[in-house]
């Protein structure tokens, strides 16, 4: 392989490199400055060649441009560069020293001897790093450092770094040695570093550690720390107790994994809460231990913070309460069971001293229910029962429970409270007796029921009865009750005079029927009642003929029930003889009303056909009116065409302008050709001219119809406004109609231009199609006092007198259906009305029409 | 040869061709200067304002008005005459031009050469007489 060499150091200037031909062969640049070999590097590979910047030895590559910089002398043997041995360490040595500013570091050869020194850590000991320089560093070492050393020697030189620390001066040094094979060599490279601060804090954090780790250990807590999330970095042996788990198990785990799934909330909130910056605090909840059983945990948390006041963990310390739990578990199971019976008696329980004023220790929730008072006031002692004890039954009450303790019986007292709620007594019963220890009365208990409502039922019992008997007596219908033997238990005053009246037997409790019904229909009641007595219920009338009439009774026969059970029967025997004739008179009026609804029935009936007549007209109606709207949408759109015509006026007149004018520029430059004959040209100038002249009326003409001002005061000239519309008409009138116009240039009206224009169109319109053949139309207007006056006559078709009073209504038109709207004069009549104008309209058939209509000039 | 080479007439058109029959009717008798926009209009008037006497401008264009163009113009230069040449018949904006004294009057197209005419020299003996 060709190889040249250039020396950079020759050169003039940077050469350029573009045609750099290297056919096959290497280049070596050598003596670069060592600011350039970047610089040149980028160029030469920009530019496409395969560039290397030499740093150590390197086979050489066809092709290929070997950059090397002043700094380093070298070897070439054709095949291959190789660098200065001393310029390599020398290099190396700074590299390193780049990469390692603090500490010593010094370069062995192979035969271990120091051959490079450098670092600031020689001066702090004022040694001087040369004099290190020659010497072996077996004689550097001590002893047993050394022997390590060169029984690691050997991977050391399989690139292994090799450590050991050391002490100088008082202060801790660590120290690596790398190996940097080289070509046939090995050069070891030893950097040490001062430690000194490091292992204190270290020596430091170990002792903390270990003493944490004691704490640790000996406690019967479980101690974690967690990280942010909650897993746990550290958990104390104790743990092993308390779950089963080891803790090493545990790491990275989280609190979630062991606990009940339904307490995780309250570890979550809890956390939650402290990351917020509230109180740490304990809470208890559920774990699982690895064997599967639950246990109750108590566990306090609190946040570790760092120096600058940053949370980096959590800690917990934890303890196994499951037996405490159990204890107070049964306890409260316990006191609820007894709360639970005790809130639900209906009466008041008690547990109290025997003092003077029975302070109380317990009592249920009914108290307040009975004296108004709550439970809080009597334990707290504000109000005492002996407070609330009637005066009158105040001392019955400790006689009798006096008495009985001192007999150590229960007793059993009846008495009125005082209720504060209601301010009303309230009557009480109390059983109750002493508590006694080792014969000693301790306490005393018992129950208080409201008794009131049993003795307000007892009275109102009684009232209820006097009141039945009252209306028993009060009543004139008979009334009797008999038991199941058809003896009489009860009867009224009604009962007993009717039978000592029709039987002659005075009626007393205890009375069978037969002993006191003579009659033969003896059997007849019998068979009644024992058929009541089956539970049927009976009503049976009965006439009797007297002199003032008949009377008719009713009898009312039914089975006493209590609790479902038949008991008895009651009988009720009312005079129904109104009754019956008040019967009679209804069925009477029952029977002239169905009369009269009957003729009512037909009279509406009569009715409803004459409505649903006038719904069938009202519908035709709606259809004519639907009609009439569609006239309505197309009188609109011949309205849009006016606004459309308007539009194009624009697009139309550009145009004419370019006819117009552009004919005139020509005609004006023809008139300056030598042979020009205005003879001949006149007839082609006054053909260009009319024509323009008729379009730009017409345009101009629709403009008015279309103007939207919605002013009434546009100064209007009814001479143009006539010769506008004749211009719209004019196709229609042609020469089968003559108009005579006579319309003083002084009728002018002040209103709105554009309305009047439609108005006169309609009118117009209205004459030219009511001339069949040939025709003339009549126009004169001119000023009368404060009045125009314009009449409008035509002779032809005219209007029948019939027709005359309607054409001014909406939608009226003699045309075939889709040719008028019928809208034209009721239009026009509009535009007048709002002119304050008055038209007047005369006709004779086959004689023409005549239109007189006055406005106002002001 | 001009009529009158001393009267110089801006006219304003966004249509080319009724630039043409304008210049093609009166550049015999005034100097005429014809522009498509208000822009190249005012343009004009500012090379050559001392010249023009009468500026006459189309009413619809699509970036601005006539009247908002006289407007701006008028604004600037207050001594010419200012007139609108429109294909509508009738439109408030230029009545209340003219009431506002903005224009003297208006034109409409097809325009009238002998009415033009006479309004340019009315315009024109009014400015000399002040």
């Amino acid at each position: 392989m060709d190889i040249t060499i250039k020396n950079a150091s020759l050169w003039d200037q940077i050469p350029d490199f573009e045609s750099l031909d290297l056919s096959g062969a290497a280049m070596i640049i050598c003596q670069l400055d060592k600011k350039l070999v970047t610089d040149i590097h980028q160029r030469l590979t920009s530019l496409g060649y395969e560039t290397f910047l030499v740093q150590f030895d390197v086979s050489l590559k066809p092709n290929s441009v070997y950059l090397i910089s002043d700094d380093h002398e070298f070897e070439c043997d054709g095949s291959s560069i190789q660098l200065n041995q001393d310029t390599i360490s020398t290099n190396l040595m700074e590299l390193m020293l780049i990469n390692y500013p603090q500490g010593s570091i010094s370069l062995a050869n192979d035969d271990l001897n120091i051959i490079y020194t450098s670092g600031s850590g020689y001066e702090e000991h004022n040694v001087d790093p040369n004099s290190i320089k020659g010497i072996n560093i077996a004689t550097l070492w001590e002893q047993n450092i050394f022997e390590g050393f060169q029984k690691a020697l050997p991977s050391i030189r399989n690139g292994q770094l090799w450590e050991f620390e050391s002490e100088f001066q008082g202060k801790c040094y660590l120290t690596t040695v790398s190996c940097i094979p080289d070509r046939k060599t090995f050069y070891y490279l030893i950097k040490s570093k001062d430690i000194t601060e490091r292992r204190k804090t270290e020596t430091a954090l170990l002792e903390s550690e270990q003493r944490y780790r004691y704490f640790l250990d000996q406690s019967h807590e479980v101690i974690c720390t967690h990280d942010l999330k909650g897993n746990y970095k550290l958990v104390s042996p104790s743990v092993k107790k308390m779950l089963g788990y080891h803790p090493e198990e545990m790491l990275g785990l989280h609190p979630y994994d062991f606990c009940y799934p339904e307490d995780k909330g309250i570890i979550r909130s809890t956390w939650t809460e402290l990351l917020e910056g509230k109180r740490p605090k304990n809470i208890q909840y559920r774990a699982i231990r690895k064997d599967g059983s639950l246990i109750w945990v108590d566990s306090y948390s609190d946040i570790v913070t760092d120096s600058k006041g940053n949370v980096v963990s959590l800690t917990t310390a934890s303890r196994d309460i499951t037996n405490l739990k159990h204890i107070e578990l049964e306890l409260r199971k316990s006191e609820e069971r007894f709360r639970g019976i005790a809130d639900n008696l209906p009466g008041v329980i008690y547990l109290c001293l025997n003092d003077e004023n029975y302070s109380m220790l317990y009592l249920n929730d009914e108290v307040k229910k009975l004296t108004g008072y709550k439970k809080e006031d009597f334990v707290k002692g504000n109000i005492s029962f002996v407070d609330l004890y009637h005066p009158d039954d105040a001392p019955r009450v400790f006689e009798i429970v006096d008495g009985a303790l001192e007999r150590q019986e229960s007793f059993h007292v009846t008495y009125r409270l005082k209720n504060i709620k209601t301010d009303s007594w309230v009557w009480v019963e109390e059983f109750g007796q002493g508590i006694y220890e080792n014969g000693q009365l301790i306490t005393l208990e018992g129950v208080l029921l409201d008794i009131t409502k049993k003795i307000d039922n007892q009275l109102k019992l009684e009232q209820s009865e006097a009141n039945l008997k009252a209306i028993f007596e009060s009543t004139q219908s008979i009334i009797g009750l008999y038991n199941t033997e058809n003896e009489l238990i009860e009867f009224n005053s009604s009962f007993k005079n009717y039978i000592l009246a029709s039987d002659g037997v005075e009626l007393k409790k205890g009375m069978g029927l037969a002993d006191f019904i003579t009659s033969d229909k003896i059997d007849e009641y019998k068979s009644y009642h024992n058929r009541v007595l089956k539970g049927e219920k009976l009503k049976i009338t009965t006439e009797y003929p007297t002199p003032y009439g008949t009377i008719h009774l009713l009898s009312g026969l039914n089975p006493i029930f209590n609790k479902g059970e038949i008991t008895g029967v009651s009988l009720f025997v009312e005079d129904i003889t109104e009754l019956k004739t008040s019967q009679k008179k209804l069925e009477q009026y029952a029977e002239d009303l169905e009369k009269l609804v009957k003729e009512r029935t037909v009279e509406l009936e009569e009715k409803n056909e004459e409505l649903i007549l006038g719904n069938e007209q009202l519908e035709a109606a709606l259809v004519e009116l639907q009609m009439a709207q569609d006239k309505l949408v197309q009188a609109e759109k011949m309205a849009s065409l006016g606004v459309l015509s308007a539009g194009i006026a624009h697009e139309i007149n550009n145009p004419l302008n370019f006819v117009k004018n552009g004919a005139l520029a020509l005609f004006n430059r023809i008139e300056e050709f030598q042979d020009y004959d205005e003879e001949e040209m006149r007839p082609y100038i006054e053909l260009i001219n009319g024509g323009v002249d008729r379009v730009t009326r017409i345009i101009k003409s629709l403009s008015h119809f279309s103007r939207d001002a919605r002013t009434m005061n546009e100064k209007c000239n009814i001479s143009s406004i006539i010769d506008n519309c004749l211009l719209i008409l004019q196709n229609k009138l042609t020469d089968r109609i003559r108009v005579i116009k006579d319309v003083d240039s002084e009728a002018i009206v002040f209103g709105n231009e554009g309305k009047l224009h439609q108005a006169m169109l309609n009118l117009l319109s209205n004459a030219e199609q009511s001339i069949d053949g040939n025709g003339e139309i009549k126009i004169s207007a001119k000023p009368v006092g404060t009045l125009v006056e314009l009449i409008i006559e035509d002779n032809g078709s005219g209007i029948s007198q019939e027709n005359l009073v309607k054409i001014g209504d909406p939608f009226f038109t003699t045309k075939p259906p889709g040719e008028g709207t019928g809208l034209g004069l009721f239009i026009t009549y509009s535009i007048i009305e709002e002119h304050r104008g008055k038209i007047e309209v005369s006709s004779i058939v086959k004689k023409g029409t005549k239109i007189r209509i006055e406005l106002p000039n002001l | 040869m001009i009529q009158h080479p001393d009267i110089t007439v801006l006219y304003l058109d966004d249509e080319k061709d009724n630039l043409f029959v304008f210049k093609a009717n009166f550049n015999r008798k005034f100097e005429v200067i014809t522009t498509l926009s208000p822009n190249d209009a005012l343009h004009e008037l500012d090379l050559h304002h001392d010249e023009i006497i009468v500026v006459i401008s189309d009413m619809r264009m699509p970036d601005m008005n006539g009247v908002e163009f006289i407007k701006r113009a008028k604004a600037k230069y207050k001594n010419i005459f200012y007139y609108i040449l429109t294909g509508y018949g009738h439109n408030e904006e230029i009545e209340e031009a003219i009431e506002d004294k903005l224009i003297e009057k208006y034109f409409t197209k097809p325009f009238d050469a002998l009415e033009i005419e006479k309004a340019i020299l009315d315009a024109t003996s009014h400015l000399r007489r002040n």
